[in-house]
């Protein structure tokens, strides 16, 4: 097993929009978490029972039961982290999702982004150790309290920095490009130069001390690795 | 001008007008009442003082004798037997005074001890009248201080001699001025006791009618503020302020109701647009990543997610746009329609659009409408959707036109699962889904019945569905007929 990917997180997406499935379920797989999906409560409820997933996230309208209810009912049993999704950005709605016993709240239209930020801290919040710790060789990454240690000795990043090392322990001996980098670790807003990669990696590579270039390798004309 | 007492508030009109009108009628037969009562007193003294004063003179004709003095025509005999006539006119509450014709007294007896003096003018003008061939008598008003006397006053003409003198008799008035006085402290106090009780009745009967149309304006004010659940809550009532106000909070209800359905479809619009929308944008940030960069597929996959998504969106905003249009209700072009022509048409194109079901159509035309031509083949069109949607493959959808009557009546049967009888009522209403998951996988936008309703409406014509689960679902909608 890969000694960055600690556990697979099992994610199990309650939803009746088959393009919302397609959706989260292809951008969660790619991030390394696995998916299982449902369209109805029933079936939904019944997949609960059975692959015990690490995370939860529940539309509020379906078509047999209302998301709020299916909330309620699972919370009277388990304590699995509780994501829900809905079209309705109102406040009312939010609280009553809230109080149904939902962790947390994401009203359509949404940025993909954010939905997996969301995903990750409950994950985190949960307490579960997964995605929490990154770790490659003596390189550790706790995502938590964002502390960066080599050999046990802690390394100062800034945010960026740390962003950056990120994204490349997540997926361990992935090639990214620079522009992939850019688009993930500074957003499609940001207009600049793929220049600003190399300017931090350089600087990442000063302060996790790696001088032969062994930790973060460059791929010539396509980008950054971590590890062979 | 503004209306009069636009700036007085109705129970101060009732009590107003109801004070008036008392006082009004108090004033007038209080004063007829006063004024009769102080002519009878008036007259009935006269009457007593008159009698005194003739019957005396009349009686003494032996007496007059020795009357004859001074420059008038002389009598023998007479002031010597005047103190007598005096004496026998009087009473113990009439002065009787016997006076030569300039006024000199020469009898005089009988009533209390203070009365008023010999007005000299009032004698003269018996002399004059006599001489101008009047009877010369006279009543007239004197006064003592503030007591007023009424005098008779009648000339003593003797026969073949002529004006010898008057016989005066006089009564004090007070007791008739009493009792005017007292008459006119009942009628003061009655009228102020009679406005009193005109205020407060005024002021009640202000209050009943007031208080709802207070109500009624505060609840107004509410609804202008926004706050569509105020209500006067006054309750049913045969007073038609009352009336006034049911009829205000049925409307607020209706008010209330059409706000929210429009708040409703507001959000259910948006609604059904943020979950496409979602699934574009996310896909594309997906592609942007790099989900796809070593499998081609999960590219198309995605592709295909944002075509559809896209189109989805697309049909939504052209059912949101039809619709919007059919709310406004535009003057509809009014061309002759055929209906059972437009009827085979649609069913021939939903032939070709799908081999499954079969669709038989029974049209006897023609069967002429007025309309727009375009919506009502919308509406056919929307209603064989459905048909066709919820049918099996095996199943057969049923077309009829025909006119009935005076009107058009075209119907879509089905034999598909059905309608549950809790879903029916809702069915024409914006985005109700009878069954959310089948009709979102096989694409409505679910204003596909609420554009027929609002086209069929808006030609003037209705509506209606009747379903039978597991035997299928009858749609039909009837239009007024053109007679060419």
């Amino acid at each position: 097993m890969d000694d960055a990917t600690p556990l697979r997180s099992r994610i199990l997406v309650i939803d009746d929009e088959e393009s919302m499935i397609e959706l989260i379920g292809m951008g969660l797989q790619y991030e390394g978490f696995e998916v299982l999906s449902a369209n109805t409560a029933k079936s939904g409820l019944q997949a609960l029972q059975a692959h015990a997933p690490h995370l939860l996230i529940l539309d509020c309208m379906l078509p047999d039961v209302d998301g709020i209810a299916v909330c309620q009912t699972i919370r009277l049993t388990s304590s699995v982290p509780i994501l829900m999704l809905t079209a309705k950005g109102e406040l009312d709605d939010k609280v009553t999702g809230l109080e149904a016993g939902a962790d947390d709240y994401l009203a359509k239209p949404f940025k993909f982004r954010e939905l997996l930020a969301r995903v990750r801290a409950l994950l985190r919040r949960a307490g579960s150790d997964y995605g929490n710790q990154l770790t490659f060789a003596d390189l550790r990454l706790d995502l938590s309290t964002r502390a960066v240690t080599r050999d046990s000795e802690p390394v100062e990043l800034t945010r960026r920095e740390f962003e950056l090392l990120e994204q490349l322990m997540r997926r361990p001996r992935h090639v990214f490009s620079r522009e992939q980098i850019l688009d993930r670790v500074w957003g499609w807003e940001f207009a600049g130069d793929t220049n600003v990669v190399d300017v931090h990696i350089a600087a990442l590579r000063a302060k996790l001390r790696d001088n032969e270039r062994r930790l973060i390798r460059t791929v010539r004309g396509v980008g950054y690795s971590l590890g062979a | 001008m503004p209306p009069l007492g636009r700036h007085v508030p109705v129970r101060w009109l009732i009590a107003g007008s109801y004070v008036t009108l008392a006082l009004t009628t108090l004033l007038v037969c209080g004063l007829a009442a006063f004024t009769r009562t102080q002519a009878d007193l008036w007259h009935a003294s006269e009457l007593r003082l008159r009698s005194q004063a003739e019957s005396k003179w009349n009686r003494q004709p032996s007496m007059r004798q020795d009357v004859g003095t001074g420059h008038l025509p002389a009598l023998p005999g007479f002031p010597s037997w005047a103190p007598q006539l005096a004496l026998e006119s009087s009473t113990a509450d009439i002065r009787a005074r016997v006076l030569l014709p300039d006024g000199t007294i020469v009898g005089e007896a009988g009533g209390p001890a203070a009365v008023p003096s010999v007005d000299v003018a009032q004698v003269l003008a018996s002399g004059a009248a006599l001489q101008a061939g009047q009877r010369g008598d006279r009543v007239y008003e004197s006064r003592l201080g503030s007591e007023r006397w009424q005098v008779v006053q009648i000339p003593l003409v003797e026969e073949g001699v002529g004006y010898i003198g008057l016989v005066q008799t006089l009564a004090s008035l007070r007791p008739a001025d009493e009792l005017l006085l007292a008459l006119r402290r009942y009628l003061i106090v009655g009228s102020c006791i009679a406005v009193l009780a005109c205020i407060a009745v005024g002021l009640a009967l202000g209050s009943v009618l007031a208080r709802p149309l207070e109500r009624l304006a505060a609840t107004a004010a509410r609804i202008a503020e926004w706050d569509l659940t105020a209500r006067t809550g006054l309750g049913k009532g045969r007073n038609e302020a009352y009336a006034a106000a049911q009829t205000f909070d049925d409307m607020a209800g209706r008010l209330q109701e059409a706000f929210a359905a429009q708040r409703r479809f507001v959000a259910d619009a948006s609604h059904e647009l943020k979950t496409p929308l979602t699934a574009v944008t996310g896909m594309a940030e997906l592609l942007r990543v790099g989900v796809d960069e070593d499998q081609p597929e999960k590219r198309r996959q995605a592709l295909r997610i944002i075509e559809r998504e896209a189109d989805r969106m697309n049909r939504l905003v052209a059912d949101l746009l039809t619709l919007s249009r059919a709310d406004q209700r535009p003057r509809i072009e009014q061309a002759p329609v055929d209906v059972a022509a437009l009827v085979l048409e649609a069913a021939e194109q939903a032939r070709l659009l799908s081999a499954t079901p079969d669709i038989e159509v029974s049209a006897n035309g023609p069967a002429w409408t007025a309309g727009d031509p375009d919506q009502l083949a919308r509406v056919v069109r929307n209603l064989i959707d459905n048909a066709v949607k919820y049918s099996p493959a095996e199943g057969c959808v049923r077309l009829t036109a025909g006119v009935i009557g005076d009107e058009v009546v075209v119907s879509v049967a089905d034999t598909g699962a059905g309608i549950s009888p809790e879903d029916l009522p809702h069915v024409f209403d914006r985005f109700y889904r009878a069954d959310a998951a089948r009709n979102r996988k096989t694409g409505g936008s679910g204003l596909g019945l609420a554009i027929v309703r609002s086209i069929i409406e808006w030609h003037g014509g209705t509506v209606h569905i009747d379903s039978q689960p597991a035997r299928g679902t009858t749609a039909s909608f009837r239009l007024p007929l053109l007679r060419l």
